[in-house]
C-alpha cells in the first residue's frame, strides 16, 4: 500500500517546472550576464542542502488584462528558510524572470508570511531585490502589497536583523522596503535603485541625470548614504551578508555570537606605541589602531565609503563581537559633520537594538565648521550622535586617543553621556577648545601689549596645554577610567568587554524617545 | 476720576469718566501663534558635494581640497613624476594636517596654490596628468 507513483511524479514535475522560472531562455541569458537565478541566490546564501522553500506552489489571483491565462511561477518570488553557517535565516528572492519581479498581492503576501514567521521564531531576514516594480495589472492590489511589506519590515525593525540586497532593478515605492531595514548590500553591476528614474526627471524638472549619477551602487555608497556595502556580484553580495549574520544575534533577545573560549592576550602591543606620532598636528590613521586593536582580520567596516571621516564597523576583540565607531584624523581631521553624524548614530544603534558592546576612539578636534554645515543643520544631525550614546543600554568604551574638543568629546561618547569606562592615552587633549582658540580668548588683551606677542602665545599655548590639553585634568576630575599605554590598550579593552558583559540598564518605560530625525 | 474732551462732528463735549474697578479685560492668547521666519537667502554658491560618484578628487587629474584649509607645504614641483598615492601636498585645519595624495601616477602638470594660502573646499590645489 505504498503512496500512488502518479502523485509523486505530479509533485516532480510541478518542482521542476517551478525549477525552471520564468523560462529556460530567461536564465540563460541572464548567466551570459553573470547574474544569478533568483533560486542559486539563495542556495548560494545557504548552506548546501539547507534551503526549504516556502510557497512553491502559489499562483497570482489576477484575471484582468489577460492574466487569466498565465502562470506566474511562485508569484515570482522564492521564499524560504535555511541555514548560514549553522544558523537558521528566513530569505526572499525576487525573480526578474517571472513578470519582471513584479510584485502583486500573493507576492507580498508570500513575503509578509515570511516576515511573520521570521518574527514568530527570532531569525533574521536577507531580502534579495530585483523586481521591475508593481504589477501593474493587480492595480491598487500591488501598491497595498508595498504598505504591508513596509509595515512588516517596521514591525520588524528592532526585533530581527534585516538585510536588504539590492542585485536588480529596485524603483519607486519598492526602494523603501529595503531602505526601512537594517542594512543595505548593492551589486556593483545591474543594480539601480532610485525613487524616480532619469525619464520622470527630465520631464518633471528638465534636468538631465543619468542613472550612474544617483541610483547605481557607487553613488549610493559615496553620496548619498543609502546603501551599507558594495559587492562585486551576486557571490560577493551573498558572502557578505552571510560575514555580517556572523557578527549578529538572531533577534533582540539573544546575544551577537560572541567566542567566549577565546583567552585574553595580556602581552603588551609595543606596535601601538609606535602608531602615536609625537606631532599632534600628524594624522594618525585609525584604520591602523583598529587593525591593532581587534582579532586578526575581524573588522567588517560598515558604510566604507561614505562619510570617511568617522570609521564604523563589526570586529571581535579576543572574541567578544564589538561595534567600533572611531574618528578618523586622516580625513577632514576627523571631524564630526553631517554626514558623519548620521552615519555614526544610526550605527550606534544598531549595535544597541542587537546587544553589541560598543568601543569608541576619539581623535577629534570637533564639529566641522561651516556655512553649509551650520544651514544643513548640523545641530539636528549631531544630536543624533548624543542621543544614540546616551539612548544605548549596551556596554559602552571610550578610549580617548588624543583630540577629544568640546561638543565633539561629549558626541563621542563620554563618561557623562554613559560610557561605562573612559580609558585615555598619555596623548589625550580632553578640553573644551584647542589650546590656540582657548589661549586667544583667556589672554588676548596680554598678547597684544606684550612686546613680542608671537613668543608669548607659543608660551601661553604651551602653558595652557600642560595645564588642560592633557587626560590629567580630566583624570582629576574623575571623568577618566585611567590613563593607559598605547601598548596596553588591547588587553584593558578585551577586559573591559568581558567585564561589562553581565551589564544591565533599565530606563522609565515609554513608547520611544524623540530622537531628532 | 479723568477729565476727558470728545468731538463729534466738529462739536466738543467735555465729559468725566469715573473708573469704578480695574477689571480685566479679554486677552488674545498669543500663544500657538507661531511668528513667521524671514525667508534667509540661500549661499551665493552651492556647496561642493563632498565625494563626487566615480572622481573623488575632480576630474583630468586635478586634485581638490578636501575640505577648507590653510596650505602648510608642497611636496612635489611642476614637472616631477609621481607615483599613485603618493603625498603631494600637506593642508591644516582643525588643529590637523590632512595629506593630499595623488590619486594616479604622471607627471605634475600645474601647482595652484603655495605654502600658506588659505583653500575652500572643492577648490583646485594641482594638476596631474
Amino acid at each position: 500500500m505504498a503512496i500512488d507513483p502518479k502523485l509523486l511524479e505530479d509533485l516532480e514535475n510541478r518542482r521542476q517546472k517551478a525549477r525552471e522560472a520564468g523560462g529556460l531562455d530567461k536564465l540563460a541569458k541572464r548567466k551570459e550576464k553573470g547574474m544569478l537565478a533568483a533560486r542559486e541566490r539563495l542556495e548560494t546564501l545557504f548552506d548546501p542542502g539547507t534551503f526549504q522553500e516556502f510557497g512553491m506552489h502559489a499562483q497570482h489571483g489576477c484575471s484582468a488584462f489577460g492574466m487569466e491565462t498565465k502562470q506566474l511561477p511562485y508569484d515570482g518570488v522564492v521564499c524560504g528558510t535555511g541555514f548560514v553557517e549553522g544558523r537558521a535565516v528566513a530569505a526572499y528572492s525576487q525573480d526578474f524572470t517571472v513578470s519582471g519581479g513584479s510584485l502583486g498581492r500573493i507576492h507580498a503576501r508570500k513575503i509578509c508570511q515570511l516576515m511573520d514567521y521570521a518574527h514568530d521564531v527570532g531569525i533574521p531576514v536577507v531580502a534579495v531585490n530585483d523586481s521591475g516594480g508593481a504589477r501593474i495589472q493587480e492595480g491598487v492590489d500591488s501598491l497595498s502589497g508595498y504598505g504591508k511589506v513596509f509595515f512588516k519590515n517596521v514591525f520588524l525593525s528592532g526585533v530581527v536583523p534585516q538585510i536588504a540586497i539590492i542585485a536588480g532593478p529596485c524603483a519607486g515605492g519598492a526602494a523603501y522596503s529595503p531602505a526601512l531595514m537594517d542594512f543595505l548590500i548593492m551589486t556593483e553591476k545591474n543594480a539601480n535603485m532610485f525613487i524616480c528614474g532619469p525619464g520622470v526627471i527630465k520631464a518633471a524638472t528638465g534636468e538631465n541625470a543619468e542613472l550612474a549619477q544617483f541610483a547605481s551602487a557607487a553613488a549610493h555608497a559615496t553620496v548619498s548614504g543609502n546603501i551599507h556595502l558594495v559587492a562585486s556580484d551576486d557571490t560577493h553580495a551573498m558572502a557578505l551578508a552571510s560575514r555580517l549574520l556572523s557578527y549578529l544575534p538572531a533577534n533582540n533577545v539573544a546575544d551577537p555570537p560572541h567566542d567566549l573560549d577565546q583567552p585574553i592576550n595580556t602581552t603588551p602591543d609595543l606596535g601601538m606605541n609606535e602608531l602615536v606620532p609625537d606631532n599632534p598636528k600628524a594624522p594618525l590613521d585609525v584604520q591602523l589602531v583598529i587593525d591593532r586593536l581587534v582579532d586578526p582580520d575581524s573588522f567588517m567596516e560598515i558604510m566604507p565609503d561614505f562619510a570617511k571621516n568617522l570609521v564604523v564597523g563589526f570586529a571581535r576583540i579576543c572574541g567578544v563581537v564589538v561595534g567600533i565607531v572611531a574618528n578618523q584624523p586622516a580625513v577632514r581631521a576627523g571631524t564630526l559633520d553631517i554626514d558623519s553624524s548620521d552615519k555614526g548614530a544610526r550605527f550606534i544603534r544598531t549595535c544597541n537594538i542587537f546587544n553589541i558592546p560598543i568601543v569608541n576612539l576619539v581623535d577629534t578636534p570637533g564639529f566641522m565648521p561651516g556655512l553649509a554645515q551650520e544651514r544643513g543643520g548640523i545641530i539636528r544631525h549631531g544630536a543624533k550622535m548624543l542621543f544614540a550614546y546616551a539612548a544605548a543600554t549596551v556596554p559602552k568604551i571610550t578610549l580617548i586617543m588624543r583630540k577629544a574638543y568640546g561638543g565633539a568629546y561629549l558626541a563621542m561618547c563620554s563618561a557623562d553621556l554613559g560610557a561605562d569606562l573612559v580609558l585615555a592615552w598619555p596623548t589625550a587633549e580632553i578640553a573644551v577648545m584647542g589650546a590656540e582658540g582657548a589661549t586667544r580668548i583667556l589672554f588676548g588683551k596680554e598678547i597684544e601689549a606684550s612686546e613680542d606677542p608671537a613668543a608669548l602665545t607659543a608660551q601661553l599655548i604651551e602653558q595652557y596645554r600642560d595645564e588642560f590639553a592633557s587626560p590629567y585634568q580630566a583624570a582629576a576630575r574623575a571623568m577618566i577610567t585611567d590613563v593607559i599605554t598605547p601598548a596596553g590598550s588591547r588587553t584593558r579593552i578585551a577586559l573591559a568587554l568581558r567585564a561589562t558583559l553581565s551589564k544591565r540598564d533599565t530606563r522609565p518605560p515609554k513608547k520611544h524617545g524623540n530622537i531628532p530625525l | 476720576m479723568k477729565h476727558l474732551r470728545i468731538t463729534v462732528d466738529g462739536k466738543s463735549y467735555d465729559v468725566q469718566v469715573e473708573l469704578l474697578g480695574e477689571e480685566s479685560t479679554a486677552v488674545q492668547p498669543l500663544i500657538g501663534t507661531p511668528v513667521r521666519a524671514a525667508s534667509v537667502a540661500a549661499p551665493a554658491a552651492a556647496p561642493a558635494p563632498t565625494a563626487p560618484v566615480a572622481t573623488p578628487s575632480g576630474d583630468g587629474g586635478a586634485l581638490l581640497s578636501p575640505l577648507s584649509a590653510v596650505v602648510v607645504s608642497v611636496e612635489v614641483a611642476v614637472g616631477q613624476t609621481v607615483t599613485a598615492g603618493q603625498p603631494v601636498l600637506t593642508l591644516e585645519a582643525m588643529k590637523m594636517n590632512t595629506v593630499v595624495s595623488a590619486t594616479q601616477a604622471g607627471t605634475v602638470k600645474s601647482i595652484a596654490v603655495k605654502a600658506g594660502d588659505a583653500v575652500d573646499e572643492g577648490q583646485e590645489l594641482l594638476v596631474i596628468a
